[in-house]
């Protein structure tokens, strides 16, 4: 059973659940029925783009239909209980229950309450050993799925890595297994050895007399005792379409994926490592796809997704052939943020289509000593010239992005956040009076650091909320100018984010508690209470600091040490330690320091290919709007 | 520049969107067809498209009207059909005609409404009928039979031709609840057809007399 249209009628955005969407896919329903699970609003993961990838990747095979599954806003969890509507498919409408792998993507710590409340929603038990044999599987994949433990009770079996280079083979392996029968360990059993692949009810993990884990062993013959992350030496695929919301989403546009990883090895920064090596699609492939995807939904504007866009190797080129062919259609090209360098500078000039006042900066870090310690590879002459080419540019509003809590921080570190704000503010008092029409404002935004598995910072003791909260008063007191505006994270939510980010498996009971508290939307400040995840860690009987504001000492295993992602720990541990004595470490381009997946990196070490010399750039860098806001509300 | 009016249904899924999603998603449709849009001038273009009336939330539509202008003369029975194989589930594109003169939102006037209930309140013979109605500047007795054209039902088929446009806009949901003495949904009801004033009487949006 659906929503009726009077309970439609009785909620906030009935079209979030109605489907009906251009390019959704219906098909017969004896296939694999796969539930493309997102934790969080439908304008959320309509809006990313990994849901439109690996939607079209499931539904390219005639044997898999995929639909997709968000959490429903709180007013629809309301009426669903109450109305008895379980949680339903979006295409066919058909309970998530008579589907055959529901996977939950997970792409931030504090959407996993929701995954409870979508398995409690869809008629199922919460913990994967007391679901029956006619329940679906459940699986789970992205980012966080790197340390899969904090929900190792509720989940089946985790999927980690690139999605492209292995799902085939576990869809393949359910299709075997759907003919032949048997039971869900059977399944799980045989496909423990793919690649990307992890079972934990396969493992037993002990701990120390400290706490720590003592020993992560496989319980069950055959299974490896190391879990290889799936990788995709090549990108190739890219769905020939995107779904189109019928309502307005985060982003109404088509995403382009310029490149998947980093070389730039921000030590703060887990993508930049889980993502490794950097892999680039070719110009012509890109503007092929832009071109299709142009037509096959209509939008109206292309962002170029990459952790770091105009380190592609052709990226001036690449603008140019989009622009080639968005211009004539009225496209609009969005750059997400990105490095202040020649060949940005160069590319926001001409893409710049409508006249924004305001662009976002990420320092990172107000004093070049943290910068130095995160390796940033930025200089304050860099960010300051930066800026006043902003000004020059007309802009006169600039949004300046740093971290508090960094490790090694000290009280100078704090106060350089207001000094360099204060400076950015001075550099626009420099240019001629005629050049001034309107009064500069600069907002600077601190976030809280939570320190991410399989990053060098993995070390590192988090900072409590109170320490948080004094660096802001301190950032406060230290803003002089009234040109200046001052925002931060909530400390608390990143609290708690940390706890689960380097959890062990003692942390799902933390997880199930506060979910039994009432604990969802904990991403969304208007829905987050610290007191239910304080009093879910009592009633666990788990100590929050142990997984926070502990240090780590440097032979600590890990729970998420059993993955093999092919960069070694002793590189991060060298590069932590690194971090302590301020040393830049290079980008892979300028030198390769064999972080153990330089067999597996295939890209020409070339140098960046820019447009312009610098000097001659005459516009302005950063990025439109405040987008890493509109991910994480 | 050519000036069209498109006669299209809006139902389905599609009824639970609003008027600006609309508007976004009519406008994806129409670039998805490849045709020759024309847009506004200025830094943000945008396609020369407008509805004549907006929709409430859960209501079908069976008769609606847009403008749209292209940039060159095209066939507009292939127009049509290449809406068509764009259109999301619940639009149906029924014609296409060339329009000049005043835009669909300024000369609509009434529209028809069908619903299933039965009447047992005859709202048609009284001479007057104040409620208490919502403005701008707080709650205000109005009376509401002067834009009350028509009433009539045929079993349990009820049909309303009430004021709708950007003059005069009686609520639909207020007349049926009154008329049939329970609450009606949005859910319920279908917004048969638009009218613009002809004389004394009234001609629907996409020709013929109503």
């Amino acid at each position: 059973m659906k929503l009726t249209d009077p309970m439609l009628l009785r909620v906030e955005k009935p079209g979030r659940y109605v489907g009906g969407e251009v390019n959704a896919v219906i098909k017969e329903k004896n296939l694999t029925r796969f539930g493309f699970c997102f934790p969080d609003t439908y304008e959320m993961g309509m809006s990313h783009l990994g849901l439109q990838m690996l939607y079209f990747f499931m539904n390219r095979r005639p044997d898999v239909w995929c639909e997709r599954v968000f959490m429903p806003w709180v007013d629809t969890l309301d009426v669903m209980r109450e109305e008895g509507v379980p949680l339903y498919a979006l295409e066919s409408g058909d309970a998530v229950r008579d589907l055959d792998i529901l996977g939950f993507t997970l792409q931030y710590e504090m959407t996993f309450t929701n995954i409870l409340v979508m398995l409690e929603l869809g008629g199922m038990a919460v913990r994967s050993a007391d679901r029956l044999e006619s329940d679906p599987l459940i699986c789970a994949g992205g980012p966080c799925a790197t340390n899969p433990e904090p929900l190792a009770d509720f989940i089946d079996f985790f999927y980690i890595g690139d999605g492209e280079a292995t799902l085939d083979i576990v869809l393949d392996a359910y299709a075997a297994h759907k003919k032949n029968g048997g039971t869900k360990r059977d399944f799980l059993r045989h496909i423990s050895i793919i690649d990307g692949v992890y079972v934990p009810a396969f493992y037993d993990v002990t701990y120390g007399a400290d706490g720590t884990i003592a020993d992560f062993v496989p319980n069950t013959a055959g299974v490896p005792a190391r879990v290889k992350r799936a990788f995709l030496p090549k990108l190739d695929f890219f769905p020939d379409r995107f779904l189109v919301p019928l309502i307005e989403a985060v982003h109404n546009r088509v995403a382009l994926e310029l490149a998947r990883g980093c070389m730039r090895g921000c030590r703060f920064c887990q993508a930049g490592y889980i993502y490794r090596p950097l892999r680039e699609r070719g110009v012509d492939e890109l503007v092929a796809q832009a071109q299709t995807l142009l037509s096959a939904t209509g939008h109206e504007e292309i962002s170029l997704l990459s952790l770091s866009a105009c380190d592609h190797s052709a990226f001036g080129t690449l603008v140019d052939a989009l622009l080639a062919v968005t211009e004539p259609e009225r496209v609009s090209i969005s750059l997400p943020s990105t490095r202040l360098d020649a060949a940005f500078l160069s590319a926001i000039e001409k893409t710049q289509r409508v006249r924004k006042s305001s662009i976002t900066v990420a320092p990172e870090a107000g004093s070049q000593r943290m910068r130095d310690v995160i390796n940033k590879n930025l200089t304050q002459d860099e960010i300051l010239d930066g800026c006043e080419q902003a000004y020059r540019g007309g802009f006169h509003k600039i949004k300046l992005y740093f971290m508090a809590g960094l490790p090694f921080e000290d009280a100078a570190d704090v106060a350089a956040i207001g000094t360099l704000a204060e400076q950015v503010v001075e550099r626009y008092y420099t240019l001629p009076y005629e050049q001034r029409k309107k009064p500069v404002a600069v907002s600077v935004s601190t976030a809280c650091f939570v320190p991410k598995p399989f990053t060098p910072f993995q070390w590192a003791a988090q900072s409590p909320p109170e320490t948080f909260e004094a660096q802001q008063r301190e950032v406060k007191a230290n803003i002089k100018r009234k040109q200046i505006s001052y925002r931060y994270h909530d400390a608390k939510t990143a609290f708690i984010e940390g706890a689960l980010a380097r959890g062990d498996r003692r942390i799902g009971a933390v997880i199930e508690a506060a979910y039994r508290a009432g604990a969802k939307f904990d991403g969304w400040s208007e829905h987050y209470k610290h007191d239910t995840w304080l009093d879910a860690f009592d009633t666990a009987g788990v100590d929050v600091n142990f997984y926070t504001t502990r240090p780590r000492n440097a032979d600590e295993i890990f729970p998420w040490d059993f993955i093999d992602l092919g960069i070694r720990k002793s590189f991060l541990l060298d590069e932590w330690k690194r971090a302590q004595e301020a040393k830049l470490s290079p980008n892979c381009r300028d030198s390769c320091a064999a972080c153990g997946l330089e067999n597996k990196c295939h890209n020409e070490i070339a140098p960046v290919v820019s447009t312009q010399p610098k000097q001659d750039v005459k516009s302005t860098f950063g990025f439109f709007g405040d987008e890493r806001d509109l991910i994480r509300p | 520049m050519t000036k069209t009016r498109i006669q299209f249904a809006k139902e389905g899924a599609l009824r639970f969107i609003g008027h600006l999603d609309f508007l976004r998603v009519f406008g994806q449709m129409l670039r998805r067809t490849g045709l020759p849009l024309a847009y506004s001038q200025g830094f943000n273009p945008h396609i020369q498209l407008g509805f004549a009336l907006p929709l409430p939330l859960g209501m079908a539509s069976i008769n609606d009207y847009a403008d749209l202008t292209f940039a060159q003369p095209i066939d507009l029975i292939k127009a049509a059909a290449q809406m068509q194989a764009h259109a999301p589930q619940g639009l149906t594109v029924r014609r296409i005609w060339e329009q000049e003169g005043r835009a669909a939102a300024a000369i609509t006037t009434a529209a028809d409404y069908v619903f299933t209930g039965t009447i047992t309140t005859d709202l048609l013979s009284k001479p007057k009928y104040i409620i208490a109605k919502k403005t701008k500047s707080g709650i205000k007795d109005t009376d509401i039979r002067p834009d009350i054209f028509a009433i009539y039902n045929e079993g349990t088929q009820i049909t309303m031709k009430l004021a709708a446009g950007s003059g005069r806009f009686l609520n639909p949901l207020t007349v049926a609840q009154i008329i049939t003495g329970r609450e009606v949904t949005a859910g319920e009801v279908k917004r048969l057809e638009l009218y613009e004033q002809v004389g004394e009487g009234f001609a629907a949006l996409g020709g013929g007399r109503g």
